[in-house]
């Protein structure tokens, strides 16, 4: 099928296809997909290499379930595929110890100095990293999905397991925290008078 | 107030630079290349050729319907599938319902050649008459 043809498929049709050996649909779902991915665990971890290890697995177990996937399921692979992405970052920081807990109570910035140093060493894409990091973990995963990737509410709340109010609530709650981390930090974060 | 809006503006522009970051390349080919190690472990056939199915098999439903025609005989899928084989079954037992329940219209619409290849003894042409017709003297 030419390349064309394939571009106006949804990405359910190209798991079907991928299925069936398509290496074209392979290529296209990672070109759709990964960047999602990846973006995803990369805010939330804030650790390029871990980001990279889960976006890899997280297709990997995509790939695994195309032969069982169908085209006119409710299901949507990139949905899917944000779900595995936050439970295995979800594990990878509990494992390393740096979970911030699930509590979707604001915690108070108590480690800003840190978040501080690492605006000054990395620019500002640590300095958001930094800050995500110091927000509990559903309130990062639903303010990265919502105002990272510019999915839906309803989407979110699929992809995070819980109600589109509490999405609205954890995005709503994440921003003010957000807002309160990098208070004060316009000159490091280059948008000094 | 003004403190405030100035902050979320920040944050705004923070998240939409977020917005473009892309996976470096070194990932996009181990990906890949976890792609095609699937594909040739599900679609082995498929996966060397690198072949397209094209829409249809897009609509066709789950890889379970694929790998059922990996077992499908050559013969079958030169009479184009399992639906070209029951055509031809059906046409089969069709012209033998005919010939049975009415052999004399056929006779006559064959122009009597039926009964004269059976050399006018029977519903079975007799072979030896065809092997004959042309050199009498094998």
């Amino acid at each position: 099928m030419p390349d064309a043809e394939l571009d106006g498929l949804g990405d359910g049709a190209l798991m079907v296809l991928f299925a069936n050996g398509d290496s074209a649909a392979a290529r296209l779902l990672t070109e759709r997909l990964l960047p999602r991915a990846w973006r995803h665990a990369s805010r939330v971890l804030g650790d390029p290499a871990e980001a990279e290890d889960i976006a890899q697995e997280a297709m990997l177990r995509l790939w695994r379930a195309a032969p069982e996937w169908r085209q006119d399921g409710a299901a949507q692979p990139s949905t899917w595929l944000h779900r595995v992405v936050a439970n295995l970052a979800i594990d990878r920081l509990r494992r390393a110890g740096r979970s911030t807990g699930l509590d979707p109570e604001i915690d108070p910035p108590d480690d800003a100095p840190t978040a501080e140093a690492r605006m000054i060493e990395d620019g500002r894409r640590s300095a958001l990293d930094a800050a995500l990091a110091t927000l509990p973990e559903r309130q990062r995963q639903a303010v990265v999905l919502r105002h990272i990737e510019g999915l839906a509410n309803p989407e979110i709340a699929e992809i995070l397991g819980i109600g589109v109010e509490a999405v609205e609530s954890l995005t709503a709650r994440g921003k003010r925290a957000l807002k309160a981390v990098l208070e004060g930090q316009k000159e490091a974060l280059g948008y000094g008078e | 107030m003004a403190n405030n809006a100035d902050q979320g503006d920040r944050l705004d522009r923070m998240l939409a630079e977020a917005k473009g970051a892309e996976p470096s390349s070194d990932l996009m080919a181990r990906v890949l290349a976890d792609a095609a190690a699937i594909q040739s472990e599900i679609a082995p056939t498929q996966a060397m050729s690198g072949g397209t199915q094209g829409a249809g098999a897009a609509q066709a439903g789950t890889a379970g319907r694929r790998r059922s025609r990996s077992f499908r005989p050559a013969w079958v899928a030169a009479l184009g599938g399992w639906g070209g084989v029951s055509g031809v079954t059906m046409a089969g037992v069709v012209g033998l319902a005919i010939g049975f329940a009415i052999p004399d219209t056929i006779d006559t619409l064959s122009g009597g050649q039926i009964w004269n290849l059976s050399g006018g003894a029977g519903l079975t042409p007799d072979l030896t008459t065809l092997a004959w017709e042309d050199g009498g003297d094998v």
